[in-house]
């Protein structure tokens, strides 16, 4: 095998409640603080708590496709890749609900007698078979279906086999429409806010609230920019405690998260903060909250915690791509993005996240990324600029 | 990536109770609101591995072209109706759960992927296999194919027209390790297009071509080619050294 090479995320665009362009949504979440944070919320839940995108469309089928070309067309333009190197990306799909919502539609029509047709697509394969025409890749796309850690699980794979040069360039796509199956599945599991503000590791916290996003992250083996992010490691592991819950201990979330660190050669010291999963859930505050409390026990310090849900809603599966590019828009602006909504800790919890922006004044970072999905499937990952 | 055991399920359309009285065989674990996708994947997937020793760190890789459709349709009429409410296990039921059953099954804590890919979903899972178990990140690996019969919706309402009407659960057991191995996977390689392929491999077709799911009777020719491709012409190949 040849030396390995490194992964760099060269380009990165996202489409979410905060807008749809990054001077948009950085702009928006300079904007929203902790003062003013619940009127922001009261304004965006007029219709239902839910984080909407920032436009309407005349149909379910024309939002997934506009959102999906919107984000890949404003990565490629971002790195300005020619026609040639579009022809070289390998395509990386992650999503909890895929194209669920186009079935919705397709059989509510045919529900009221207004279509012969019951079904727009079985299987999700159609998805990345648009994203190759799109970009006119020569490579077979790849779909990731892990719950909530789909997108990130998209990403890990893409970086290595870039990194040990067995393709030359991935686009990861992440993307999480609104619908109803899956707004209803997590009603009906009684997981959903009652409160409708979002507060992980808070007192406060009663649940999740869901937001739809679409985000691309474009990977090279070159960096296009000093500023440029690379992979450093990541881990997953499945958790078998439960279907729908992790182990309270933490201690799977804990090994995920260490394992990471021992892949990046790492140790926490050098880490300048984590983005936590934080998902609201009471399990989560519990099993999340102790991950971290053990792996500060075991490497004898501690680092910031930041959480990014309460600005994007829970994208489930795309949350990984999502809340990467909002991390890296974040600080290529300079600041590490605050946890809005968080007053208290809730019982067991022993840190306060950041609770405003932090500037990093041009200081190189490493960060490491948190994700947890139903199913067991945990998976932590460390980018870098240093 | 050396094949130790193989597991084969193509059979026609049975009811889930069928999988659920098979299943209770070989596994003690509570499936009693699983679907029929679910069984089909926990079954087939023990039946390959039954035996036969796991190491701590077994990657779990489940490719599907269509998921579990049943639960699907069963969502779809639920949201339909006025009142809209889900019934959880049908929600749970369409978020490809299945790996996780069975790394709870076979009590496996390491890597475990759900994917797709229109037409190759097998292929480009064992392809991301082979690149886990080649870079140590895992220590053996267990890669199937589920699908359930689409049997129960009627052909005008399959999109691509899609003619699957069998349950399908097949299932390859793999490790780094050659002893009591039946076959080694000694490259697999992906082409953008059919003639692409033809031009690496036209001259040198070995004695047997597969273009089906890799079988221990496949396997038994010397040297095997598994080949498949998608609507475009994108293909995978696997060559495969039977020992």
């Amino acid at each position: 095998m040849s030396s390995p090479t490194r992964c760099y995320i060269t380009a990165h665009s996202l489409f979410c409640s905060l807008g749809d362009n990054t001077k948009e949504i950085i702009s928006q979440v300079q904007s929203i603080n902790q003062s003013n944070y619940e009127a922001y919320l009261q304004h965006l839940f007029a219709q239902k708590p839910y984080y909407p995108l920032t436009q309407n469309f005349d149909s379910e089928e024309q939002k997934l496709y506009r959102v999906i070309d919107h984000v890949v067309k404003a990565c490629i333009q971002e790195a300005h890749l020619s026609e040639e190197e579009q022809k070289e990306l390998a395509i990386f799909i992650g999503s909890t609900a895929m194209g669920i919502s186009l079935n919705e539609e397709a059989y509510a029509l045919y529900y009221q007698g207004k279509s012969d047709q019951a079904f727009n697509h079985l299987g999700y394969g159609y998805l990345g078979d648009y994203l190759e025409t799109l970009t006119h890749s020569n490579h077979k796309a790849l779909l990731f279906s892990t719950a909530c850690t789909s997108s990130v699980n998209a990403l890990a794979y893409a970086a290595k086999l870039i990194a040990s040069k067995q393709i030359k360039r991935a686009l990861v796509v992440g993307i999480e429409l609104f619908n109803k199956a899956t707004f209803n599945g997590f009603s009906s599991l009684m997981l959903l806010s009652k409160s409708k503000i979002y507060r992980p590791f808070d007192k406060q916290s009663d649940g999740i609230i869901l937001g739809e996003a679409c985000s691309a992250l474009l990977l090279e083996s070159e960096p296009r920019s000093a500023e440029d992010f690379y992979y450093k490691g990541s881990k997953n592991i499945c958790d078998i405690y439960s279907e729908t819950t992790s182990n309270p201990s933490g201690e799977p979330i804990f090994h995920t998260m260490d394992e990471a660190l021992r892949n990046a050669s790492l140790k926490l010291s050098e880490i300048d903060f984590i983005k936590a999963h934080a998902t609201g859930s009471e399990n989560n505050n519990t099993s999340e909250a102790n991950a971290i409390a053990l792996l500060f026990e075991k490497h004898g310090t501690t680092t910031p915690i930041t959480a990014l849900k309460p600005l994007i809603g829970h994208t489930l599966g795309a949350s990984g791509t999502n809340e990467i590019a909002l991390t890296l828009s974040c600080l290529k602006e300079g600041f590490i993005p605050p946890t809005l909504g968080f007053q208290e800790r809730a019982d067991g919890v022993s840190f306060t996240p950041l609770l405003n922006p932090v500037k990093r004044n041009g200081k190189k970072t490493n960060v490491l990324f948190n994700f947890v999905a139903f199913g067991g499937n945990t998976t932590s990952l460390v980018l870098s600029n240093v | 990536m050396y094949i130790h055991q193989t597991y084969q399920l193509i059979e026609p359309d049975a009811p889930i109770a069928t999988y659920k009285q098979r299943l209770s065989t070989l596994c003690k674990i509570n499936l009693r609101r699983a679907n029929k996708f679910n069984l089909l994947a926990v079954f087939g997937a023990l039946s390959c591995v039954q035996n036969q020793p796991l190491s701590p760190n077994l990657g779990i890789y489940l490719a599907t072209e269509h998921g579990p459709v049943e639960s699907l349709t069963n969502v779809l009429e639920q949201v339909t109706k006025e009142d809209g409410v889900v019934m959880p296990f049908d929600f749970l039921g369409i978020n490809t759960n299945a790996s996780f059953y069975i790394a709870q099954a076979l009590n496996a804590s390491g890597k475990n992927m759900v994917l797709t890919s229109n037409h190759l979903s097998f292929e480009k899972a064992l392809q991301l296999a082979y690149f886990d178990l080649t870079h140590h990140e895992v220590d053996d690996v267990l890669v199937g194919k589920v699908d359930a019969s689409l049997c129960f919706i009627e052909p005008k309402h399959r999109p691509k027209g899609d003619k699957n009407n069998h349950d399908e659960s097949c299932w390859l057991y793999a490790n780094r390790n050659a002893e009591n191995a039946i076959a080694k996977i000694e490259k697999i390689e992906e082409f953008a297009s059919f003639e692409a392929m033809k031009e690496v491999y036209g001259e040198q077709m070995p004695t047997a071509v597969s273009h089906t799911f890799i079988t221990q009777d496949a396997i038994r020719e010397s040297c095997l080619l598994h080949v498949a491709k998608d609507d475009d012409g994108k293909c995978i190949v696997i060559e495969i050294e039977g020992l």
